[in-house]
């Protein structure tokens, strides 16, 4: 299911958190970026049904236009980004509520707690309170309780929280396979660019209250020209063999040296990048990796930002 | 973790309206019955009613404790004065809910430990912004809160009642005293449970309305005990017994079910009551809806 | 890396037991004039350190040392800064006044104190907002008064927990600037964080501690290199990824070859040739290799390589 915002406009009284914003969240993952105080959780609070907009319209392509906010929030799955539970539950007790609130029938809504907890990997646990829980059980008993109710879109706000690396990386996997393998739309909304870069196909920056750069995320940092990154095992045995890596790269393209073993090589158009191997190889040095310079999101994300302080 | 294996897309028809807010309202109820120092709280609500109970085990005969002069007493008919210590007339089955003591005491016990605090609980862990974020609207989640609370309330202050007049409609000899009270009895208890709705809705606003657990039960707690308190002072100083039931919460419950049950009292002001009580509920809900936009929720 | 005579933070032998557990087990390392990062699972070795790093805690055996000196001291307390990751602040002040406030407990008050207060607030980009209410502050401010509590006195010595919660990316690259400006004003830094990509931007050197043990203790990309046993995990793409793959598959040091979405992921049990022969490959590959990343070299995966 996707999600069309078109003109929409948001005002709490006097200040204006969005202005006339239109886009459209399709299938796959989708990041929700932009400072604190851009609008993202305005737009969020909207598409919850929450908060009405002053003006213009949202549509979810699976549900008629005029549903009521209920109807709405009972196929969309919301994962808050502070911590929230119910007081003296247990896990199942508490995925389970929330399915009935969600409108599932008693015996469904049970069933589907325990798949989904088994999903997120709370199983051993479902039956003990959630008061109980460590910060990481806690955020992933939060996201079961937005997936209970089987939403065809799910908005993540901050998914990572306070998770350890290791808590991190879990968190993440299932966020890919609710986009990839169970082809939910999933919108991210986080700080972290880099787990943004990890699992979504596109990104939507926001300031302002106003889109200042979006699309698919391999366009986005995409970079200018074909400029190769090279990491280089000297030969050995040989004195100065990074000066004779150079010395050889730069007899056919321009290159540089960018640190201890690296190098940037400026490829022309069409140019096979086996003849760098092969370059390399003629010092007796060895490739160690070798990749296309891409920009970070976090770039991406500056740039777009700072670039609007200007303009608005 | 097989995914295929372990998460199917869901396939069935969705529920609507009241049936999403009864389970809410069924948790509310049973809440207090998790642990052991709630049930034994609930236990200890019951006492009045189940000290009425032994009384009419004892007037009826069944049961012999106490020395044998005052056995004689209560099996005796009493003076109209003492209505509420004859199990033939309605107001015996209401007095252990009405009274101050231990009626109001009772009532202030459980209603604070459970509805003046389930809004206020689920605020402090910011369970509202996973409530608020279902299928349910906000004033959903609010009347699924405040049902719970009162049918728990209303085990204690309609069961009871009925519990002991069904005990007493057979144990006695016949029954005429079932044909005699069954008119004022039935709308008594009526009266009775509307009025535990409206006084725990007017708990579960407060609720809403306080920022944190504590905060409500204090408020609840004082509103009940600091009105009466209250009205007691100013009809005495003033001298004007009627102003009682204007000032005072509970007072203000106890006539209006008692006029509607037709039993005597006077000096009493039923209008006045009714409005302290409109007055308090809606200036409550206009309180609660500010409070409760949204927004505030997920801020 | 650190000069043997500054010093800032050291941890001797350091073994902590709470009743029969053992919370932290001879755990050795130093803090120079740098900025280390310190990893961990959330746990209890994790922040037991971090108290006796701040002398709030006393080891069982061993010594932690600030400066010189025992860190439960009270002259010790004088050149350690914390800023811990809970954000409780007295709202209805300001952050001039709050920052004022905290240094009267190491002996500073009246006048010098706001003085002080207002020049690190200045110093860290609140100089307009500093006499506002703190409940008036957004996120990145309250970090800032937070750092400004914990530098207001001049430490040697500052512990950070989690500092980038909640920041956005700008303040994220902002703050992150200013770590990496302290020890340049004299100032050694421990900073505690999960988000282990951010760190690397901004830390020296990395502190691993995992159930009580110090695992390592290096910079990112030595660390590495310390395991030679483990595989290492490589990502190719190019032409004609079948053949690639089932010419790789054949190699003694190729582990596993497995499809990825858009190119292959290779397996390797130990360096040996492999590197040497695949140059000679991709020089002749028709169609071109067009990447080999190796998906390994990140802290993240050294962190999961080393605690598994």
């Amino acid at each position: 299911m996707s999600v069309q915002l078109e003109n929409v406009t948001i005002r709490y009284g006097e200040h204006l958190a969005v202005d006339d914003l239109s886009v459209t969240f399709h299938q796959g993952s989708i990041g929700l970026l932009g400072r604190n105080g851009a609008g993202k959780s305005s737009v969020l609070k909207a598409l919850l049904g929450l908060v009405r907009p002053a003006s213009g319209k949202i549509q979810f392509s699976e549900l008629p236009s005029d549903a009521s906010a209920a109807e709405v929030r009972a196929h969309v799955g919301y994962m808050p980004e502070r911590d929230a539970h119910l007081p003296q539950a247990t896990g199942f007790e508490m995925v389970s509520l929330l399915g009935m609130l969600s409108g599932l029938p008693r015996r469904d809504a049970w069933r589907r707690a325990h798949e989904v907890l088994y999903l997120v990997g709370l199983e051993e646990q479902r039956y003990r309170p959630v008061s109980g829980y460590s910060a990481g059980m806690r955020q992933k008993a939060k996201l079961a309780s937005a997936l209970v109710h089987d939403p065809s879109v799910l908005f993540l706000d901050e998914p990572t929280n306070g998770l350890d690396p290791g808590g991190r990386s879990e968190m993440l996997a299932l966020v890919r396979q609710m986009s990839q393998d169970l082809g939910k739309s999933v919108v991210f909304s986080t700080h972290i660019l880099q787990d943004v870069e990890a699992v979504c196909d596109s990104a939507i920056v926001l300031e302002r209250g106003k889109v200042v750069t979006q699309g698919n995320i391999q366009d986005l940092t995409a970079g200018g020209e074909r400029e190769l990154l090279l990491r280089v095992d000297p030969a050995p045995g040989v004195n100065d063999s990074a000066k004779k890596v150079l010395e050889e790269l730069q007899l056919s393209w321009r290159a540089e040296a960018i640190g201890e073993g690296r190098f940037a090589v400026w490829l022309l158009d069409d140019q096979c990048t086996s003849s760098v191997f092969a370059a390399v190889r003629k010092t007796s040095a060895t490739v160690r990796s070798m990749q296309l310079k891409r920009r970070s999101l976090e770039d991406v994300f500056l740039t777009a930002v700072r670039g609007s302080e200007g303009s608005l | 973790m097989s995914i295929a294996h372990h998460y199917r897309p869901l396939d069935c028809e969705r529920v609507s309206g009241f049936q999403r807010i009864w389970p809410l309202a069924r948790q509310e109820m049973l809440g207090l019955f998790r642990t052991r120092w709630g049930v034994a709280l609930y236990l200890v609500c019951l006492f009045p009613a189940l000290g009425r109970l032994v009384m009419l085990l004892i007037m009826f005969g069944v049961v012999q404790i106490g020395p044998r002069s005052l056995q004689n007493r209560m099996a005796s008919n009493m003076p109209a004065s003492m209505d509420e210590l004859n199990p033939a007339r309605a107001a015996f089955y209401f007095e252990s809910v009405l009274s101050t003591m231990p009626g109001m005491i009772f009532f202030l016990l459980l209603t604070s430990v459970v509805v003046s605090r389930c809004v206020a609980r689920d605020r402090a862990t910011n369970a509202l912004e996973l409530y608020w974020t279902r299928g349910i609207s906000p004033w959903g989640y609010v009347f699924g809160k405040w049902l719970g609370g009162f049918l728990l309330a209303a085990s204690m202050t309609v069961g009871m009642p009925l519990l002991l007049w069904i005990s007493a409609c057979f144990l006695a000899e016949d029954w005429t005293l079932m044909t005699d009270t069954i008119g004022q009895f039935s709308i008594g208890l009526l009266g009775i449970a509307f009025m535990t709705a409206i006084w725990t809705a007017i708990g579960t606003l407060i609720s809403a309305i306080a920022s944190s657990a504590n905060l409500a039960m204090v408020a609840w707690s004082m509103l009940i005990v600091g009105s009466s308190a209250a009205g007691f002072v100013v009809s005495r100083v003033l001298d004007e017994d009627s102003l009682r039931s204007c000032l005072s919460f509970w007072e203000a419950g106890r006539v209006v079910v008692r006029s509607m049950a037709d039993l005597p009292q006077r000096d009493v002001s039923v209008s006045g009551a009714f409005l302290m009580l409109g007055s308090l509920f809606g200036g409550l809900l206009l309180l609660v809806r500010r409070r409760m936009r949204v927004v505030e929720a997920l801020r | 890396m650190s000069d043997s005579h500054s010093i800032v933070l050291e941890f001797d032998s350091v073994t902590k037991w709470y009743g029969s557990v053992a919370a932290l087990l001879d755990v050795s390392f130093q803090v120079g004039n740098e900025v280390v990062g310190l990893v961990g699972k959330n746990g209890v070795g994790k922040s037991t350190l971090m108290k006796l790093a701040v002398g709030l805690l006393d080891p069982s055996q061993g010594a932690v040392r600030v400066c010189g000196s025992d860190a439960t001291t009270r002259e010790s307390r004088a050149r350690i800064g914390f800023c811990p990751d809970f954000d409780r602040l007295y709202e209805p002040i300001s952050g001039v006044t709050f920052v004022a406030w905290m240094l009267r407990y190491h002996g500073v008050a009246g006048r010098a104190a706001t003085e002080r207060a207002e020049e690190v607030l200045t110093e860290l980009g609140l100089a307009e907002n500093m006499h506002r209410p703190i409940r008036e502050y957004s996120k990145g401010m309250r970090q800032r008064v937070r750092l400004g509590q914990a530098l207001s006195h001049r430490p040697q010595f500052v512990l950070l927990d989690e500092p980038m919660t909640g920041l956005d990316p700008v303040a994220r690259a902002e703050l992150a600037d200013l770590i990496r400006g302290l020890p340049q004003r004299g100032v050694g830094v421990l900073v505690s964080s999960h988000v282990l990509h951010e760190l690397e931007a901004v830390v020296d050197r990395v502190v691993l501690v995992h159930q009580g043990r110090l695992l390592a203790d290096g910079k990112v990309d030595t660390l590495r290199d310390q395991l030679p046993e483990r595989p290492h995990r490589l990502r190719l793409k190019g032409a004609r990824l079948r053949e690639l793959a089932s010419q790789l598959t054949a190699w003694p040091e190729v582990d596993g070859v497995s499809f990825l979405r858009d190119g292959l992921e290779i397996s390797l049990s130990g360096h040996g040739a492999f590197y040497e022969r695949f140059s000679d490959l991709a020089s002749d590959w028709q169609g071109g290799v067009h990447e080999l990343i190796p998906l390994d070299d990140d802290l993240a995966a050294v962190f999961g390589y080393l605690v598994e």
